[in-house]
């Protein structure tokens, strides 16, 4: 078959009438004229003798088509592609295919029952769902929990959270009370009140805890800082009735800010500063002059922070001390050194010509933890006061407090108490997503009591019950209320559950909430205002980007995964990883909070790209080290152009037009091919030719290995649009010569002689792809939402997705619309179900 | 089973003499103890190169070809099995790409099923014999690549879950056990067991918390929320085996000291090889687990061997022509080969009762294709160890002229090792007779 735009309309036309025909009486006979056909075509392999994929068409043909639906859906959608018959085999003419399709058509839209919203299985929540609910319930994000666990499976249609396969074995368990501790660990208890940080502060109390903010765990180096510290940059103060407790940590607001402009998006790239350093810092130091006043100190941070994104600061970086990089190196990864440990290579201590420039440079790499400092002053203040502080913080920290304040904030400790106790109950509801029934309020408080005569101190006794209110199905399952009767529409409550965790990967916020509370959120105007809410809010991200987009396109887990040769692309680092990884992510995110159009992903003619990228890609005139929209960019608009996509259809030593050209076919056009022969000829890993040695182009390769008729079978179709890609290498850089210096062709001709000649005539191409494209887009986003395989009965459903976001300039906002607005996503089977 | 050198042991209490015992602590109990038998399961994909896999001679003067030269200095502790292969592989083939069907079967022999929301094989060997196991983790299930994780979406292995390929361990028949790629979380598995739960209550509430959310979902639902109750008691058998006391006799294992750190993550796959594994040998020397099964990639792996074999790259990629890659696949066979030596020289380093760790276990060998061409007529298989006496190595075996070559006869010679009656299994009925000389 090949790709003409006839084709393409002929085949959406067709699988639109497939739920137009009218329903057929079940049970009829086969017509002569379809049993010759399917005699001639097909029954030669698909037989009862030996079928060729299982599949045999005779058997079938005299069964329940109900029964049946998936397989006839298959077998239709193979003679609308024109998939089969073979190309090695008689064809069937326009007349024979169109009576087959009709037929096929009929029978399944006289088996589907539109009612039906499918199956949905008990789902453990996913990764991203994990995250997300912890964040709701504490306050804090927990990335890292996930690696307590192992790997997450995927299903259905590629996405996590299939209910069917999510396999609860020992080590499962094991992970949910793991990350159930984690998180209880975190868990701060003062009088003051209760509170959950990023750091472990169950062991040696509140002081361990302030010791790692500070870095004060082991190594002389730290002394330096300490010093710092102590003398000039921090000072705690307690509020409340511990008003007039000090230690000398000195923390002001103005310094949070900056710290966080440091180290926010808007950092510049670590070896951009250069000789620059010192009249930043300058700068810094002028901005948080104690003489200004308050708003004077806010205008000037700005205005630093401002400076700092300017281009003519960031591109002198000739001169920059070597330590620069290092050290902010160090501050990217203090971030996550819980997660990936802390490495030796970073550690300055080891290169004591550095210290006193990584002294200088501390102060600004803490913010994190100060800024978590300054929330917990008054209650690591009574932490120090109360619990044996370790020796650090006793040389350090100078406290002024009576023996009065310490009697008042022992009796207010106690006081504290029940209440605290009274919060578990809340703490359980919100985890568990639904109010406590009778007695779950009561056997929590006996947990707490037993665990208080079993001597446990207060703290470790919430933490307890912590951690039994988190590993219990009740917060890791999404449980629904199944209705009476074959299929019933869901609760409110239930609804409100499924569209804030599909489209923001949480649970329902507090007007959501209400929304559920009152029932209103069952009236289509509701569920659709609410569904606009949520996509317009930064949340989104999280669910249809996080959890849906950067799946289907197969970049979850890009950061971590095997990247391109190490030994070769040296410009490829883990920040450049990440910079790739927010493009891609920005790019998405634009078009589900614009409304955008599903097909600028593949033919827009803008992108998102920083300094950092630009200067990777070669594209002039990006100034700010910033994400942000660009227009018109040659050669980099919609994802194809973007670093992780080409990288993600890479080897790690070439780049390889059949990956891509398969990627982009397959996953993102929907067009199924056969696999390659386990023989089937391949080329060599590496391109790279010896010195010396004659090179052959990539080119010349694929055409010796589409002589072979069984090979252009499938290559007639990948490579016309594999090799436009090639003008990018394997780290997304343009090119126009091979790794050999050879020049490149990046022109793909497919059998009727169309030609795409490089990347700009392939987003032209994919334009007219469109609705092949939002017809897989669609039918992905239904599998991630409803958590299934997407069947023939569904395809009703996917039309009008594809019906509603056409009619609307193939936006996104009416496609998801409808998919919540429907059968399938508002209802679920009943008591009273049985299959057919 | 022929007299083995462990029964003769055990009948005449010989072991009481021996010199181990005197490095026990004073008051365990002194008796016919004798360290437990392991097994251990491990796998490589996408086949080898056969001309440098062989073996020739027994004993101290036996030859190894290529791939097989890092297991010199262990060649009396190696048994080379010829012409074995999984019969229901063979006609009329596997229905679709072997990554999908064959290789995730590899421990089993068993066709996967094509689904992506239902998936299906059968129990494996080692898994039959983790069941019966009184260890405070029954096994230890690794993969050494992170897994495959997608659906697969080309042609006739369309709708096939990428998952089977990372999942050769399975409890049931829609139970497979999702393996731990990264050391830091199999060393807390492995050693951090008994801290899961400041208190049984916290076990024994969520597992009530399950039996009352049975009450109001499906019945399809139920059956998983039931593998979670009994994945619940599994570990709460198991942390009372940590805390009971052992049986009078039993054999007692070294006493956990100086276990060290956790490993640090690294993403070099050979660092991940040798930390996994030394992770295992812990575990086994004190006892943890008796089971552990080990894949070095998966079935569509994408790890890039090119920075230690020059000139190789992505490996799924590189093993799909054996012969022009021949070179550069030997050397992939080889650079596995050398870090499976260092394990088990590890093993024969530890003694332990009446001779070392190696001479307790059974550590198979083995990949779901003979070479990168997908062809599976013939598998190859190593067997390492004596198996308490078991087992006869420093020679090889050949089963291609044999009728009865199924695979599944050497895992049921293993399964009987480990102390399983059966007499099955799959399509297995008669165990390996030659194993033990």
């Amino acid at each position: 078959m090949r790709y003409t735009a006839s084709m393409q309309n002929r085949s959406v036309q067709l699988v639109l009438a497939l739920m137009a025909s009218a329903p057929l009486a079940a049970g009829e006979v086969v017509p002569a004229a379809i049993n010759d056909l399917l005699a001639k075509h097909c029954v030669e392999c698909h037989g009862r003798d030996q079928p060729k994929a299982g599949l045999d068409l005779v058997s079938l043909q005299t069964q329940s088509a109900a029964k049946n639906l998936d397989i006839w859906g298959k077998v239709g959608q193979a003679v609308i592609t024109g998939d089969m018959p073979p190309s090695k085999r008689p064809r069937l003419d326009p007349l024979g295919s169109d009576q087959l399709r009709t037929w096929i058509e009929a029978k399944l839209a006289a088996a589907v029952d539109v009612r039906d919203p499918g199956s949905a299985a008990l789902r453990r929540l996913t990764s991203h769902e994990l995250i997300g609910s912890l964040h709701a319930l504490t306050g804090v994000e927990f990335p890292e929990v996930v690696q307590l666990m192992p790997k997450e499976a995927r299903g259905g249609e590629g996405f996590a959270g299939i209910g069917s396969i999510q396999a609860t074995p020992p080590e499962q368990i094991e992970g949910m009370v793991a990350v159930a501790r984690y998180v209880a660990n975190r868990l701060v208890v003062g009088a003051a009140g209760l509170t959950f940080v990023q750091t472990d502060c169950s062991a040696g109390g509140l002081t361990t805890c302030i010791e790692q903010f500070l870095g004060l765990r082991r190594g002389e180096w730290h002394a330096d800082l300490i010093a710092r510290l102590g003398e000039a940059v921090v000072e705690l103060r307690a509020g409340g009735d511990l008003a007039g407790m000090s230690a000398r940590y000195h923390l002001t607001p103005e310094r949070i800010q900056a710290f966080d402009i440091l180290l926010s998006d808007r950092v510049p790239n670590a070896d951009s500063l250069g000789s620059n350093w010192p009249k930043v810092r300058a700068l810094f130091d002028a901005a948080v002059d104690p003489k200004l006043t308050a708003a004077e100190r806010q205008a000037r941070l700005r205005a630093w922070s401002v400076v700092l994104d300017t281009p003519n600061l960031i591109r002198d970086n000739k001169s920059h001390p070597p330590a620069l990089k290092d050290l902010l190196d160090i501050g990217m990864i203090r971030r996550h050194r819980e997660i990936a440990g802390w490495s030796k290579s970073h550690d300055v201590s080891q290169k004591p010509a550095w210290r006193p420039v990584y002294a200088e440079i501390s102060a600004l790499l803490l913010p994190d933890q100060f800024t978590e400092l300054r929330l917990l002053s008054d209650l690591a203040l009574e932490d120090i006061a109360f619990n044996s502080a370790s020796e650090p913080i006793r040389r350090h920290a100078w406290m002024k407090v009576t023996p009065e304040m310490l009697a008042a904030r022992s009796s207010a400790r106690v006081a504290a108490e029940p209440a605290q106790r009274a919060w578990l109950a809340t703490f359980a509801a919100n985890a568990w997503r639904r109010p406590l029934a009778d007695g779950e309020r009561e056997a929590l408080f006996s947990l707490y009591d037993r665990s208080r005569s079993a001597k446990l101190d207060h703290p470790a006794a919430l933490r307890l019950v912590v951690v039994r209110v988190l590993a219990s199905p009740e917060f890791w399952y999404h449980s629904e209320t199944i209705p009476e009767g074959r299929y019933a529409p869901v609760t409110a409550r239930d609804l409100a559950q499924r569209l804030s965790y599909t489209l923001c990967c949480a649970p329902p916020d507090t007007e959501l909430a209400a929304a559920a509370a009152d029932g209103s959120l069952v009236r289509d105007e509701v569920l659709t205002a609410q569904t606009r809410r949520l996509l317009a809010d930064p949340a989104a991200v999280h669910g249809l980007v996080d959890g849906f987009a950067l799946v289907w396109l197969g970049l979850d887990g890009f950061v971590d995964a095997d990247p391109p040769d190490q030994g070769r692309f040296k410009q490829f680092t883990p920040s450049l990883a990440q910079r790739f990884l927010a493009e891609t992510r920005q790019t998405i995110a634009d078009i589900v909070r614009n409304n955008g159009r599903i097909s600028d992903l593949l033919s827009g003619d803008w992108t998102y790209l920083d300094w950092d990228l630009a200067r990777h890609y070669g594209v002039p005139g990006i100034e700010m080290n910033v994400l942000r929209r660009v227009e018109g960019a040659k050669n980099r608009g919609g994802i194809l152009g973007q670093g992780a996509i080409l990288v993600r259809t890479s080897y790690a030593l070439r780049t390889s037009p059949v990956k891509r050209g398969s990627w982009l076919l397959q996953d993102i056009l929907g067009r199924k091919l056969p696999p390659p022969p386990a023989d089937a000829g391949l080329l060599p890993s590496d391109d790279k030719v010896e010195a010396g040695t004659k090179p052959i182009s990539l080119k010349q390769r694929f055409e010796r290995h589409r002589r072979d008729p069984s090979c252009a079978a499938c290559h007639q179709h990948i490579d016309p649009i594999g090799f436009p890609l090639e003008c990018f290498d394997v780290i997304g850089q343009f090119r126009n010569r091979d790794i050999n210096g050879q020049p490149l062709d990046v022109a793909g001709t497919f059998e009727d002689g169309t030609t795409i000649a490089g990347f700009e005539a392939l987003r032209g191409w994919l334009a007219g792809q469109q609705q092949r494209f939002i017809s897989q887009f669609a039918r992905k986003l239904a599998g991630y939402a409803l958590g299934r395989t997407i069947s023939a009965g569904d395809q009703h459903l996917i039309d009008a997705m594809i019906k509603t976001s056409t009619a609307a300039e193939g936006r996104l906002w009416p496609m998801v619309e409808t998919l919540v607005q429907s059968t399938a996503f508002r209802q679920r089977r009943g008591t009273a179900f049985t299959a057919h | 089973m022929a007299i083995t050198r462990r029964h003769f042991l055990h009948g005449t209490g010989v072991l009481l003499a021996l010199p181990w015992l005197e490095s026990l602590t004073a008051g365990e109990p002194a008796g016919i103890a004798r360290p437990p038998t392991r097994l251990v399961a491990t796998a490589f994909s996408n086949g080898m190169i056969p001309e440098d896999w062989w073996v020739k001679g027994t004993g101290a003067g036996m030859e190894l070809g290529y791939s097989l030269e890092p297991f010199a200095q262990l060649r009396e502790h190696l048994l080379l099995i010829d012409g074995l292969r999984h019969e229901r592989f063979i006609n009329p083939g596997p229905p679709v790409c072997v990554h999908f069907t064959l290789e995730p079967a590899i421990f089993c022999g068993v066709h996967t099923k094509q689904s992506t929301t239902d998936l299906r094989m059968a129990p494996t060997f080692d898994q039959l014999v983790a069941a019966t196991q009184p260890t405070a983790v029954d096994s230890l299930v690794m993969l050494a690549e992170s897994p495959h994780n997608g659906v697969s979406g080309s042609g006739n292995s369309v709708d096939w879950s990428m998952l089977y390929g990372s999942r050769v361990s399975w409890k049931t028949a829609t139970s497979s056990i999702p393996p731990i790629c990264d050391p830091r979380l199999a060393f807390t598995r492995v050693f951090e067991t008994s801290r899961i739960a400041d208190d049984a209550s916290i076990l024994d509430a969520v597992r009530s918390d399950a039996a009352r959310m049975m009450g109001s979902i499906s019945s399809e639902d139920r059956q998983r929320l039931t593998e979670y109750q009994d994945s619940v008691r599994d570990i709460e058998r198991r942390l009372s085996r940590i805390d009971g006391p052992r049986p009078a006799g039993a054999w007692v294992p070294p006493p956990a000291t100086d276990l060290g750190v956790a490993p640090a993550p690294t993403p070099n796959i050979t660092e991940r090889w040798d930390m996994l594994l030394d992770v295992a040998v812990m575990a086994m020397r004190l006892d943890r687990t008796r089971v552990v099964s080990f894949l070095f990639e998966h079935a569509r792996s994408i790890v890039n061997y090119n920075p230690f074999v020059p000139g190789s790259g992505t490996y799924h990629e590189v093993s799909h022509d054996p012969v022009k890659n021949k070179k550069v696949l030997s050397e992939i066979t080889r650079l596995r080969n050398v870090h499976l030596a260092r394990f088990i020289q590890r093993l024969k380093d530890i003694q332990e009762g009446d001779g070392t760790l190696l001479d307790h276990s059974l550590v198979l060998y083995t990949s779901g294709m003979r070479t990168g061409s997908h062809d599976h007529e013939n598998l190859p298989v190593l067997l390492f160890g004596g198996g308490s006496g078991t087992v006869r190595s420093g020679r090889a075996i050949d089963y291609t002229k044999s009728g009865k070559r199924q695979l599944n006869r050497l895992y049921l010679s293993l399964m009987q090792r480990m102390g399983s009656t059966a007499t099955k299994y799959h399509d297995a009925d008669t165990p390996l007779e030659e194993l033990a000389g």
